[in-house]
């Protein structure tokens, strides 16, 4: 493909676009792993509450009183581990996690008030493979799995709840969301920005980490990062994986022994040597590691903020090498992500100056140029 | 449930890290984080000599133990260990505490576990 140019004003865009736009990967944990809860970031409400008795129940609403329209939740988005209502801070209305209307204050001196019709605004939820995902609209026009469709090609039943124990991170950039997200859609840029990285994805033969694949699809797109399967480690990578993969051998907390190719049917090999990142149109991003997965989740707070929550998830570690590892696998994983997050606010304001009226891409970059297309095209899709 | 080595700083056998303690015994991942970004390098690589050659005695030690039933001083051992992680590439990679290219620390921070 020869060089192909992209709009720099697409990138740092005049609207994030979310709104109209489709499923949302939303939530701190998969469907299954949680405990009644409520996460909430900006105007929506994620409940987390148990049906009588057995089953768990996820429902997503607006963050928005019914009363005179206030945020019901504030503070930044987290959790609350034993949450049983919501109460709107502006005047006390309280909602159950329903999202039922329970308590009105001064009741009396409302007329007319149709409690039972000013529950919180609901909005559709439904679960791929334990994620959860809500939709904006009510009732969505196609499922949540021909949503997901190819991307998912492989893991069906793939063990993500046996690799639940999550840790997480969370930054608000000062950057667009799609800048960000570009970022985890090339390698071009590990031999320049991560030094941490070099060894580990560059070779001699390939030395600035040219793909072993990419697919792109109708929304979402996969690729596989090159891994240098002779670089040394360094001293303490060494220590830490070696006695992982000792300590692995004994113990009955193993790899996920999926007989399936989680690599989305081109790659060779396991998923375990490949570095996978199936990028999950708009806002979601899983990896597939060795001895578990990450999911990175993007929210738009505004044209030049984003909200960037990373959980990396593993086996629950059953003696001290296995914390030592999980510990060294997110900590790496972390310093080459922090240079993610800070060159992408550089490019902000650099792009904000308004000095390029272009980026250039090449090659490499084409799932960069492949997102900003899909994005282009819902925006354009919305607002016609 | 703690052992009878709760009292000291660190198990038996471990004396020689005593002095690290104090310092490098965090046992939160945000404060090891700010520890590294607010050391200077001599410091670091001080922790890191001495820790990098006991780490696996560290672990052969502890992983003979339950993990879900670490003592006071044996907890202490384990963040030695984390520490040590944290500033492994300040030593094997940046020749400095951290990246130049990195977000600052209290920009990227660990979230409690659920």
């Amino acid at each position: 493909m020869s060089a192909e140019q992209n709009s720099a004003q697409a990138f740092t865009g005049q609207k994030t676009g979310l709104g109209a736009l489709q499923f949302l990967a939303f939530g701190l944990g998969m469907a299954h792993a949680l405990t009644p809860q409520a996460v909430w970031i900006g105007l929506l409400l994620l409940a987390v509450g148990f049906a009588p008795s057995v089953y768990r129940v996820v429902r997503a609403f607006h963050n928005v009183c019914s009363h005179r329209g206030s945020q019901v939740c504030w503070e930044r988005s987290g959790t609350r581990g034993s949450t049983t209502s919501f109460k709107c801070p502006y005047h006390g209305f309280t909602y159950d996690l329903e999202g039922k209307l329970r308590f009105v204050p001064d009741e009396e001196n409302f007329y007319g008030l149709e409690k039972d019709r000013m529950g919180l605004a609901g909005v559709a939820t439904d679960t791929w493979e334990g994620f959860i995902f809500v939709h904006l609209s009510p009732k969505p026009a196609e499922t949540l799995r021909a949503y997901i469709g190819e991307i998912g090609d492989g893991l069906a039943g793939y063990p993500f709840h046996e690799q639940a124990h999550q840790y997480s991170y969370r930054a608000v950039l000062n950057c667009n969301w799609k800048l960000l997200i570009s970022s985890f859609l090339e390698g071009f840029h590990v031999r320049s920005l991560h030094a941490a990285g070099l060894r580990r994805f560059v070779s001699n033969n390939n030395p600035y980490s040219h793909l072993d694949f990419v697919k792109l699809l109708d929304k979402h797109r996969l690729i596989s990062l090159f891994v240098n399967p002779a670089a040394s480690p360094t001293r303490l990578a060494d220590i830490a994986f070696s006695r992982y993969r000792k300590s692995l051998q004994s113990s009955s907390n193993n790899l996920p022994s999926s007989g399936s190719d989680a690599g989305g049917g081109t790659s060779k090999g396991s998923a375990l040597d490949k570095f996978l990142i199936r990028n999950i149109f708009p806002n979601f991003q899983l990896n597939l590691v060795m001895g578990g997965w990450y999911a990175y989740q993007f929210w738009p707070l505004a044209v030049d903020r984003v909200l960037w929550e990373t959980r990396m998830c593993f086996s629950k570690p059953v003696n001290a090498t296995q914390k030592f590892f999980q510990y060294y696998a997110r900590y790496a994983s972390r310093d080459n992500l922090m240079e993610d997050g800070r060159v992408t606010e550089h490019q902000q304001l650099a792009i904000k100056s308004g000095v390029i009226k272009k980026l250039t891409i090449q090659d490499e970059e084409i799932a960069v140029q492949h997102f900003n297309k899909v994005v282009e095209d819902y925006t354009r899709s919305t607002s016609a | 449930m703690n052992t009878a080595n709760s009292d000291r700083p660190l198990p038996e056998g471990f004396e020689d890290l005593e002095q690290f303690v104090e310092q490098w015994a965090l046992a939160e991942e945000q404060a090891r984080m700010h520890k590294r970004w607010s050391s200077s390098l001599e410091e670091i690589q001080r922790f890191y000599d001495a820790m990098v050659l006991r780490v696996e005695p560290a672990l052969d030690y502890l992983d003979a133990r339950n993990i879900e039933r670490l003592s006071a001083s044996e907890n202490r051992l384990l963040y030695l260990t984390y520490s040590l992680v944290e500033v492994a590439n300040a030593v094997e990679i940046y020749g400095q505490p951290a990246s130049p290219h990195a977000l600052p620390p209290e920009r990227f921070v660990p979230v409690e576990r659920l």
